[in-house]
């Protein structure tokens, strides 16, 4: 790169500058296109091979879930939790009620036991992953989603 | 005599590019190289927050994986796989499908049709949980059952 930028020594001199024009262009794209990746993760769902979409459930099925309701307050348009009959206000709640819950399924012998979220349809899928969220910090294993409206029936 | 001495200083003062063009090449070279020029699995859009959402292994889990977006353009939600929309669901049927059948679960017993595939999905967190939902079900039905849900893990200034 170093050398003498005297014409009379060296008579074949480059032209740098458009050189750098070109340069300051390809170096302007490259920050414009630059984007900083954002760390991201992810919740592994199985779905279910041996159920369909419907579980028969007889009267004398023990209720054997934790189950969160989300229903859509259309008319201010938020979202509303329900644990049981309870109307959840915030996260702390709702997850102090999962961890009471999933402890005493523990205790009695059903770890397995399944946090069930049963939400509406216009329900913002960040709430539904808020819950899953939740329900994980407590160490639940198996979460479900309820079945909802079947497209792919209702389609035929 | 004057003149000799103010054209002497004339030529002193000229611009020395060359170490600017050194940074500028440096410059270059980095953000070539952070430039991400693969073809993109994956859509701009807003994640839902998660912080005891995995993150992904570096390592090969046993399964090849597929990544489905599910965006909004003009208020129509659709699903989006390697760059390619599909507003259609019978078109995306069909590509679920085909993706199914690319990598069958070698555990199927004869009349199943699972696959080993897992889905990615990356679903906007604005998105109405019917479509997420329509998504699944879709995958469920052609016997895509490993399904991963995209989230953001927060920073401390997302917290």
């Amino acid at each position: 790169m170093s050398g003498s930028q005297d014409p009379n020594e060296n008579p074949v001199g480059i032209n740098v500058v458009p050189m750098v024009d070109v340069i300051f262009c390809l170096c302007v794209f490259f920050m414009c296109s630059m984007k900083f990746k954002e760390l991201e993760g992810k919740f592994q769902s199985w779905l279910p091979k041996d159920k369909g979409q419907t579980t028969p459930m007889t009267k004398d099925t023990p209720i054997e879930e934790i189950r969160v309701a989300l229903l859509w307050d259309k008319d201010n348009k938020t979202t509303v939790r329900l644990f049981g009959r309870a109307i959840i206000r915030d996260d702390a709640q709702l997850q102090a009620l999962i961890k009471d819950s999933y402890a005493d399924r523990v205790r009695s012998g059903h770890p397995e036991t399944p946090v069930i979220i049963d939400a509406a349809e216009m329900v913002p899928w960040r709430e539904v992953v808020n819950v899953v969220n939740l329900s994980k910090r407590e160490g639940v294993d198996k979460i479900e989603f309820a079945a909802g409206k079947n497209y792919e029936a209702a389609k035929k | 005599m004057s003149r000799f001495k103010s054209q002497d200083v004339e030529e002193s003062v000229a611009c020395n590019l060359i170490p600017m063009i050194d940074i500028m090449f440096l410059l270059l070279l980095f953000f070539m190289l952070s430039a991400d020029m693969t073809q993109r699995v994956t859509e701009d859009m807003k994640l839902p927050l998660a912080d005891k959402a995995i993150e992904d292994p570096k390592e090969k889990e046993g399964y090849e994986t597929s990544t489905v977006n599910l965006i909004c353009e003009n208020d129509v939600w659709f699903v989006k796989i390697a760059g390619h929309g599909y507003p259609d669901w019978g078109h995306l049927r069909a590509t679920l499908d085909e993706l199914a059948r690319l990598s069958p679960d070698p555990a199927n017993k004869a009349g199943e049709n699972f696959s080993s595939r897992a889905i990615m999905l990356r679903a906007d967190s604005d998105a109405p949980y019917k479509e997420v939902q329509r998504v699944i079900q879709l995958c469920s039905t052609v016997g895509l059952y490993k399904i991963e849900v995209v989230a953001i893990k927060p920073t401390p200034d997302k917290v």
